[in-house]
């Protein structure tokens, strides 16, 4: 009996998640418009740096934001706002960021366009389903700006959770067209017809990164190499703008 | 000598030590979140957290798509519960199978199945839309949907189980008495069942009340519309924790009164 | 109204071919084993199992004509059914399951005389759970004649009894019998009810009619093994000749007949006499058996001896002390000619 307990004790170990995993592992919390860019930028470190991993978690930028600040074992955050990253330093759970790249917003429609939108003001006719990221997400709080910028009451049709979300409804044709970041169009080429939105009507979204208050030691070089040459080389090559 | 205490009335089991300290450690796993919830609970910020227009709003809402769902499951589960329970035919199984796929298929590829289905390009959904213009998500239609395919199933089981278990001769004997099918099922084999028919349609409603995935999946999530209250605790946590743990409290509290209010009747069949 | 049915009809390896009639007024008793069909055969004539051959007419209107597909379903047919457990609506009172068949049929005023007939005024508002067997049987009886139907079925009516309500309300049910201007089927294993309730009686064995006529006449005439057992009766078949019996299983009797050929001869074991020596005296039949079984009744002892003719035998307690009877003893036993009963087989 006692051997039951014992062994299943013993069984349950490697399971347990431990707050420090083993030394040569950085878990990066970043938005989901990072996604592709991330993925690259994380094999490319891997390559550099033998005998250290990184692990992803990609999601809207204000929940990674909530999930750091409930003490989420993370060591890095890539947020695709400003705002979201300034609820992590308000809580005192991240150092000072600094920006690494930049995004702007572009109208992702279905391949067949449906609604035969155009232009940004085709998204007002409420008889289009648009599908925006939710408010307090970044793509959310930008795409609000946009319509408030450019003076469109647009009422949507669903506040999705994240970036991906709403590409998603595009792809499966279930939405005649969402905001998404210019970027997103690059991962999806040929599931979904993208309009650019001309800089000058457009709103443009600073990413910031940082490490964690408790994160490795290793951390930083990781954050060093997304700021470095390799890191922005990536960026700009899937669209993402100088900071 | 060790004097064993005696329980007057019943004769206790005794069971082995090892079964009460699993039993204890399983109620621990399940009551330690609980508590968890009520230490964090913002008690002071309650009234007026669960007064904002979005706290009302995705509760009505709520309210009215979880009965609308158990209505439907209701409508249509019984007949089907009715048509497994009392006739035989080849591929029942598989037919049994696919109706509880629900109660094992995780939400979200609930509300991906659904969109296939019913989405604007989906097999049936795409005449609607294109003859009638309905598109079923992004409608508060799309949500009960998304709840009775979940719900659904628990009334389908309930039933068939309490249908099986009622002797068909009474059924035999009111037809004798000159009643036609349809007298003997609404005045003969559904009050025979009542208590199960009703701890089905509970459980049905409760399911309905608290589903997610494919509530968000296939009608997506617009405060007023489409935005559960289950979905907006998930919005909720994008903002503050506060608003979600007193949101999410709702819910547990009607889980919890329905629940303790069927008082294990929905484990047996008979009544 | 009259009952004639040919019910040809199988569910899965059981095959039932009967034909049997009922007419106005008469009691008819569907007597045999369980298992035989017989339940199947009013389950037949109510519309609750369809035939597959043959013809079920009520007044002579085919109810159930495979041939010429009509088929009257059960609610249309105004037959009353009294079924074993009497099934009364666990879920309505006694009146409401009295008032159950009149109300979709839309009759009026037959569940007061019925009730008042059958005792029941004090009992209505109760739920079925509460009535006793006795209780629950009435009930069930003036839920099925509330209907006014042309003729009445009563599947085992008594089985759900203990032995002294039984007996009660087996005279009841007679007393109500007698005076019901129906036409009445009833279904029992009990030959009891037979002999007490029916007109006639009708022998099912094994989806078969194996004998049928008069009460009387089946019970002092049996001629299927089943029917002599259940009858505690002696039953033997074999041929004869020149008023010698010899019996298929073995053994030979003398008989009082003039019959010759084929035969079966029925004993009836008080006629069988058993004594320690052997008897002086006319009977033909004496020989010496030895005691295979001892069975002890309230009123007498059944003694099984060995053959061939293997016979039972009646005695007294008196007697049976009086010979100190044990199994494997030997006894001689006397039966006259003149006590055997032969029929033509």
């Amino acid at each position: 009996m006692r051997l039951l307990v014992v062994s299943l004790i013993a069984a349950s170990l490697p399971f347990a998640g431990c707050a420090n995993d083993d030394a040569s592992t950085i878990t990066v919390s970043a938005a989901s418009s990072l996604t592709d860019a991330f993925t690259e930028i994380g094999a490319a470190f891997e390559e550099q740096n033998p005998g250290t991993s990184i692990r992803f978690n990609f999601a809207g930028s204000s929940r990674l934001a909530e999930q750091i600040n409930s003490g989420a074992p993370v060591d890095v955050f890539a947020s695709a706002s400003t705002a979201a990253m300034q609820r992590a330093v308000d809580a005192d759970s991240v150092e000072s960021p600094r920006a690494f790249a930049t995004n702007s917003l572009a109208i992702a429609v279905p391949l067949q366009n449906p609604a035969d939108i155009s232009d940004l003001t085709d998204l007002a006719d409420p008889a289009v389903t648009l599908v925006v990221c939710d408010s307090p997400v970044p793509c959310g709080a930008a795409a609000w700006e946009l319509f408030a910028k450019n003076n469109l009451a647009i009422k949507p049709a669903s506040l999705e959770p994240d970036v991906r979300a709403v590409l998603t409804k595009v792809v499966v044709d279930e939405a005649d067209a969402g905001i998404v970041y210019r970027t997103d169009l690059n991962a999806v080429v040929g599931e979904v017809k993208g309009i650019q939105i001309r800089d000058e009507v457009n709103v443009i979204n600073e990413y910031p990164i940082t490490v964690t208050t408790d994160a490795k030691p290793d951390a930083r070089s990781f954050v060093e190499f997304v700021t470095g040459n390799d890191g922005q080389r990536i960026l700009q090559s899937w669209g993402f703008g100088r900071p | 000598m060790t004097t064993v205490k005696r329980s007057v009335g019943q004769a206790s089991t005794k069971a082995p030590p090892i079964v009460m300290v699993l039993a204890a450690i399983a109620l621990a796993f399940l009551i330690i979140p609980l508590v968890g919830l009520f230490v964090e609970t913002p008690w002071g910020q309650l009234p007026e957290l669960l007064t904002t227009p979005t706290a009302i709003e995705a509760l009505r809402l709520s309210l009215i798509t979880s009965m609308l769902a158990a209505a439907v499951a209701t409508v249509l589960g019984v007949p089907l519960a009715w048509v497994l329970a009392r006739k035989q035919f080849t591929g029942q199984r598989i037919m049994r199978g696919i109706v509880l796929l629900p109660l094992v298929l995780p939400p979200v590829v609930g509300g991906v199945t659904l969109l296939t289905a019913f989405g604007r390009r989906g097999l049936v959904g795409q005449y609607l839309y294109d003859w009638f213009g309905i598109q079923l998500p992004f409608s508060t239609a799309g949500v009960v949907m998304a709840e009775a395919f979940v719900a659904m199933p628990f009334l389908v089981i309930t039933v068939e189980g309490a249908l099986r278990s009622i002797d068909t001769r009474f059924e035999q004997a009111a037809r004798t008495l000159g009643a036609s099918p349809r007298t003997v099922l609404f005045r003969v084999t559904l009050p025979m069942i009542s208590a199960s028919l009703i701890a089905g349609i509970v459980l049905a409603w409760a399911r309905a009340l608290g589903e997610f995935g494919a509530t968000i999946t296939f009608a997506g999530n617009f405060p007023g519309v489409t935005q559960t209250l289950p979905l907006a605790v998930y919005s909720a946590l994008e903002v503050s924790r506060e608003e979600a743990i007193a949101l999410s409290l709702v819910l547990l509290a009607v889980s919890l009164t329905v629940l303790v209010s069927l008082r294990g009747r929905f484990l047996g069949s008979r009544s | 109204m009259s009952v004639t049915a040919r019910i040809v009809t199988s569910v899965g390896d059981f095959h039932l071919d009967a034909q049997l009639a009922c007419a106005p007024g008469e009691t008819v008793a569907l007597l045999g084993p369980n298992g035989a069909g017989k339940s199947m055969i009013v389950k037949a004539i109510a519309g609750l199992q369809p035939i597959e051959r043959g013809c079920i007419r009520i007044d002579s209107t085919p109810v159930d004509e495979p041939a010429s597909t009509t088929f009257i379903p059960p609610e249309r047919r105004r037959v009353g059914m009294v079924f074993q457990d009497y099934l009364l609506f666990p879920h309505m009172s006694v009146r409401q399951n009295i008032e159950f068949g009149p109300r979709n049929l839309k009759v009026t005023g037959t569940t007061q005389p019925w009730i008042e007939r059958l005792d029941l005024t004090e009992l209505l508002e109760r739920k079925p759970a509460q009535l006793s067997g006795g209780q629950s049987q009435r009930v069930a009886i003036a839920r099925a004649l509330a209907t006014n139907p042309r003729a009445l079925l009563l599947d085992e009516p008594l089985a759900a009894l203990d032995a002294a309500t039984k007996q009660e309300v087996r005279g009841q049910l007679r007393h109500f019998l007698t005076d019901f201007e129906h036409g009445t089927i009833l279904v029992t294993h009990d030959p009891l009810d037979a002999l007490v309730l029916a007109d006639r009686i009708v022998v099912v064995e094994d989806g078969r009619v194996t004998q049928q006529g008069p009460t009387a006449e089946v019970a002092s005439q049996p001629r299927t093994d089943y029917l002599a057992k259940i009858l505690g009766v002696n039953l033997l078949r074999g041929d004869v000749h020149e008023g010698v019996m010899t019996a298929d299983g073995g053994g030979s009797l003398v008989v009082s007949t003039d019959l010759e050929g084929p035969a079966v001869v029925v004993i009836r074991p008080q006629a069988i006499t058993l004594h320690a020596n052997k008897p002086e005296g006319s009977a033909r039949n004496v020989w010496e058996s030895t005691v295979l079984g001892i069975e002890t009744h309230h009123d007498q002892v059944r003694v099984a001896l060995s053959g061939p003719p293997e016979l039972t035998a009646a005695v007294t307690h008196a007697a049976e002390a009086d010979l100190k009877l044990v199994p494997g003893q030997r006894v001689w036993m006397s039966l006259k000619a003149t006590d055997t009963d032969v029929h033509p087989a």
